[in-house]
């Protein structure tokens, strides 16, 4: 029992699963959704919420944000959103007769890009150029973002007109999409019953410091992959091109999206090797943003037919 | 510097890949022994030996001139030794005493690799003395070790596993054998070989001579080679039948007996051989191993002698050629005939003749007995014969001392010896009254193998007895030898001698018999299928399989042909496009069993998309008893299989609950039934 404490201690654990308790307690009866917003901060990669409003996706962000012990900011994305809105810009001091760079609310560990389809083009660009980079370059200076930098995007689905719908392309800087939905009878009824989320997120205590995260995150970028397990990933990447139910596969980018997420799904699972499961658990969250079907089908569930078509290692 | 250009891609060479190489090379070297000059070997030897030494305590930076300053006097010792450089032997000798030369200055990958190569001759070369199948056996080991140290010697990481590399020989040899199989019957090869088989220029071999003196059949007789071996193909004669019939001597000097040249020339020129009144007939195969002559030894008496022998009016049965390898020949003979009836004159003066001054006294006791049976030729015949029986005479492999005229000191004075001796004084006594008579030589009985369902004849079966002519009859086989000792002929050489030690001693201990015959029968199919493989049968086979081409019809072949074509060029492509994944670990094919069982006992097969946790849980919803069991089996192997350290003892551990698990539930499987 011992060797087993040991690794679990390696992989941490505890601090995984006090983060995710404290998230179950703020979002009610959504243990699978918040299961793969861990899995996308460990992953080290940017997260799609995409829902209607008022399911919780700004409660999400905030509650990870104090659960993880991140600072917290919030763009709302608007059509008039300026690129200098988002990451800041040089302000000419007079005392100093200098430019000063003053940071845009992009300077923090975890932003919330709310609505990010209703911003032009060039806004949008702005902010995942710097999710990509994690950098911003305003008048040939260089300004790194903090570490660990955490996007949360959100996106309403239904409302059409006025926005600007992101192409797969530039979806593909998110890691995962994930939906929220609607909470079932029960959860309902406990919410309704419930605090504030408001208020239980002010009074809750971080899980994690920063410095923790990050080495969890270093962790999940090392794990161990064995050649069975990325044969299976060779597996689904074909099947997403050569199966003809896309209008274009998956790319290596992607990839490298999918095997980070099932690292770090595997580590929440409290292993230190990945398993065929691990890919199958976040496959659908990882790809379906990024590919686009031939039939304008949702992508999500041809995706489910595709796993039931691959064959294990 | 510059002999590390010349060094293939530069395999650091360790230690104990020296030491396989070098033990493999012995092996390879030591059957040499026997068929070589002592000293050859045994500079062979000492050099490998020494590098050896030199390498384990990695002192091996000998001086390279000294193989070189060696070479020149070993050349010329050669060449003294043999007087040629060309010879077989003598190139076999400059080979192996070069290898060893070349082992003693190894260095470098490039040295090791073409002492491996030549090892691999050296293999060839054993086949040029021996081709027993204890041999064939020998060196298969040699080709499995030599296999090994290439192995070895191309492993530039040094990683691989012991166990690895030698499963990997393993499969290397036994995928080699449909290549060896093919070449073996298909390649063509030469009607006689290109070089002449050692043996052949002057080397003493155990075998049937062509005269006969007192003392040579002693020798014969303790020999346990085989003969050769015959196979009937209905029923076989009874025991005392199995005269196999082989030189005829007619002349007699006092003291030796030996053929009619002249009769053997004329013979050889297809003369038709008297054979009447042919009784039942019996067909059989015989496999001659290799005795450098050409003589055949058919049954008594051959009325058909196939299409590689002739037989001649003696009854003498040559090959075609000289028998320098096991050679299969096809007989059909009759025990009972009449040979020769009209013969007279000249044909029979031989069979008269007497050396003037040989054996007075036995001339006089044959014209005594003649007197007693007033002349009359058949009684007299039976007087002789049964005089042996009435008369202390013994049958023995170690007679008494004789005088110089041994046919009058055996039958009036010692009155012990050995065939030879019988037959020799019988044929003078009746020569001595009149009646023509000669020694036959050949062998008598054999041992019959029920594995094989074949006779064996030993050397030790060697045998003499006479043959008589008499007016009407003809040729009369009469074996005096009969007369004294009755188990001689009628159950085999070994139960006339037993306790004697003067026999081989394999076919004494009855204990070691059954499995000597196991033995024997397998090299009897070694010999037959094998070494006897030769042009004429390659035809055989591929007519064989032409005209069952054409019964099957061609279309069918060509399409089966092409099939298995197909088959065999997608293995191979498969093997190595995915050759990572076509090699099953050990832990999957542990994992397979699991599954099988499972899929047997609860029916639940594990489906092609689902990942070995779902299957646990479907596993042990259905099977809620052991579902302990099959998470913890499932865990251990995810752990080996995903997992990144690679431990035996896991392993273990697997196989180990995968067999209890199996075990379990089958036990409790039949419980509920």
């Amino acid at each position: 029992m011992e060797s087993t404490q040991v690794a679990m201690d390696s992989l941490f654990q505890q601090e995984i699963s006090n983060l995710q308790a404290a998230l179950e307690k703020i979002i009610i009866g959504k243990s699978d959704v918040i299961r793969l917003a861990v899995t996308c901060l460990l992953a080290d990669g940017h997260l799609l919420l995409e829902d209607v409003p008022g399911v919780g996706k700004t409660t999400l962000a905030k509650a990870l944000s104090a659960a993880a012990g991140l600072d917290f900011q919030r763009i709302q994305f608007t059509n008039d959103l300026l690129p200098a809105d988002v990451t800041g810009m040089s302000i000419y001091s007079q005392e100093q007769e200098t430019f000063n760079f003053l940071p845009g609310p992009i300077f923090a560990q975890l932003v919330l890009a709310d609505e990010i389809n209703r911003a032009n083009p060039k806004s949008q660009s702005a902010l995942l150029e710097a999710m990509e980079e994690k950098s911003v370059t305003i008048d040939g200076i260089t300004h790194s973002l903090p570490d660990p930098f955490f996007v949360i995007g959100t996106q309403n689905p239904l409302t059409q007109t006025g926005t600007y719908p992101l192409p797969e392309s530039q979806l593909d800087r998110f890691l995962m999409r994930v939906s929220l939905g609607y909470p079932d009878e029960a959860a309902e009824r406990k919410i309704l019953a419930g605090e504030n989320p408001a208020s239980l997120i002010k009074n809750l205590k971080a899980a994690v410091s920063p410095e923790v995260l990050l080495e969890i995150q270093n962790k999940v970028a090392t794990l161990h992959i064995s050649d069975p397990a990325l044969d299976y990933l060779q597996a689904l990447i074909r099947e997403t091109r050569e199966s003809g139910k896309f209008v274009q596969g998956l790319s290596p980018r992607a990839g490298r999206a999918l095997l980070q997420a099932a690292r770090a799904y595997a580590v929440i699972s409290g292993r230190e090797y990945v398993l065929p499961d691990d890919f199958q658990a976040v496959f659908i969250n990882v790809a379906a943003h990024r590919l686009s079907s031939v039939n304008q089908d949702d992508s999500a569930d041809v995706l489910k037919e595709l796993l039931a078509q691959v064959k294990t290692p | 510097m510059f002999k590390n250009k010349h060094s293939l891609p530069e395999s650091p060479i360790r230690q104990n890949t020296l030491k396989t190489l070098f033990l493999a090379l012995l092996i390879a070297g030591f059957p040499h022994f026997f068929n070589l000059p002592i000293w050859v070997t045994s500079v062979f030897f000492a050099c490998i030996l020494l590098k050896y030494y030199l390498v384990s305590i990695e002192k091996d930076k000998a001086a390279p001139y000294i193989p070189i300053l060696l070479a020149i006097p070993i050349i010329s010792l050669v060449y003294f030794q043999f007087g040629t450089l060309l010879g077989i032997e003598a190139s076999i000798s400059l080979l192996v005493v070069m290898l060893g030369l070349k082992v003693f200055e190894l260095s470098d990958y490039r040295d090791a690799m073409l002492s491996l190569f030549l090892g691999f001759f050296v293999v060839v070369t054993v086949f040029l003395f021996q081709q027993q199948l204890i041999i064939a056996l020998y060196l298969l080991i040699c080709g499995f070790m030599l296999t090994l140290s290439l192995l070895k010697l191309n492993d530039y990481t040094g990683r691989q596993p012991h166990r690895q590399q030698i499963k990997t020989t393993f499969e290397l040899s036994v995928g080699s054998i449909p290549i060896i199989l093919i070449l073996f019957f298909i390649f063509p090869r030469l009607d006689s070989p290109l070089w002449s088989l050692p043996g052949s220029n002057g080397q003493a071999q155990t075998g049937m001579s062509e005269s006969m003196s007192p003392g040579n059949f002693t020798k014969l007789v303790q020999s346990s080679a085989p003969a050769f071996r015959a196979t009937f193909n209905q029923k076989a004669p009874a025991q005392d039948e199995l005269y196999w019939r082989g030189p005829v001597l007619e002349n007699f000097d006092g003291k030796r007996w030996s053929r009619t040249k002249s009769i053997a020339k004329i013979s050889e020129t297809n003369e038709s051989n008297t054979v009447e009144n042919i009784g039942d007939a019996f067909s059989y195969q015989i496999t001659l191993e290799a005795h450098q002559n050409r003589w055949v030894f058919p049954l008594d008496m051959a009325i058909d002698s196939g299409k590689d022998a002739i037989t001649n009016s003696l009854g003498e049965t040559l090959s075609k050629e000289v028998i320098r390898k096991t050679s299969q020949f096809e007989f059909s003979s009759a025990t009972t005939f009449s040979f020769d009836s009209n013969a007279h004159g000249t044909k029979l003066s031989a069979a008269l003749r007497l050396p003037t001054r040989t054996a007075p006294k036995t001339r006089a006791l044959a014209e005594k007995l003649f007197l007693e049976v007033n002349g009359d030729k058949k009684r007299f015949v039976d007087r002789v014969l049964s005089r042996f029986t009435e008369m202390p005479y013994a049958y023995t492999l170690e007679p008494k001392p004789m005088s110089s005229d041994y046919i009058d000191s055996f039958m009036t004075d010692t009155m012990e010896g050995f065939c030879e001796h019988y037959s020799s004084s019988f044929v003078v006594m009746m020569r001595a009254v009149g009646i023509p008579a000669r020694v036959v030589t050949g062998y008598q009985g054999g041992e019959y193998n029920e594995h094989g369902d074949y006779y064996l004849i030993r050397q030790s079966d060697a045998h003499a007895w006479t043959e008589i002519w008499l007016a009407g009859e003809g040729w009369i086989r009469k074996d005096p030898t009969s007369m004294v000792s009755p188990e001689r002929v009628n159950q085999g050489i070994e139960s006339a001698f037993a306790g004697s030690n003067l026999l081989p001693s394999t076919i004494r201990i009855s204990f070691l018999k059954k499995l000597n015959m196991r033995w024997d029968t397998m090299n009897y199919y070694w010999s037959k299928w094998v070494i006897s493989y030769n042009n004429t049968l390659r035809t055989d086979l591929i007519n064989r399989f032409k005209s069952l081409m054409k019964s099957i019809g061609k279309q069918l072949v060509i399409s089966l042909t092409t099939l298995a074509l197909l088959v065999f060029i997608t293995l191979i492509l498969k093997q190595f496009f995915l050759s990572s994944k076509s090699s099953t670990s050990e832990e999957e094919s542990l994992y397979r069993r699991f599954i099988k069982h499972n899929n047997k006992i609860y029916d639940t097969e594990k489906k092609q998309s689902e990942t070995e946790l779902q299957y646990a849980n479907r596993l042990s919803n259905k099977n809620s008893e052991h579902a302990k069991e099959i998470q913890a089996i499932t865990s251990r192997y995810l752990a080996i299989r995903y997992g990144n350290q690679e431990s035996t003892s896991e392993l273990k551990k697997l196989k180990e609950s995968i067999s209890e698990y199996c075990s379990l539930s089958l036990s409790q499987q039949a419980a509920a039934s």
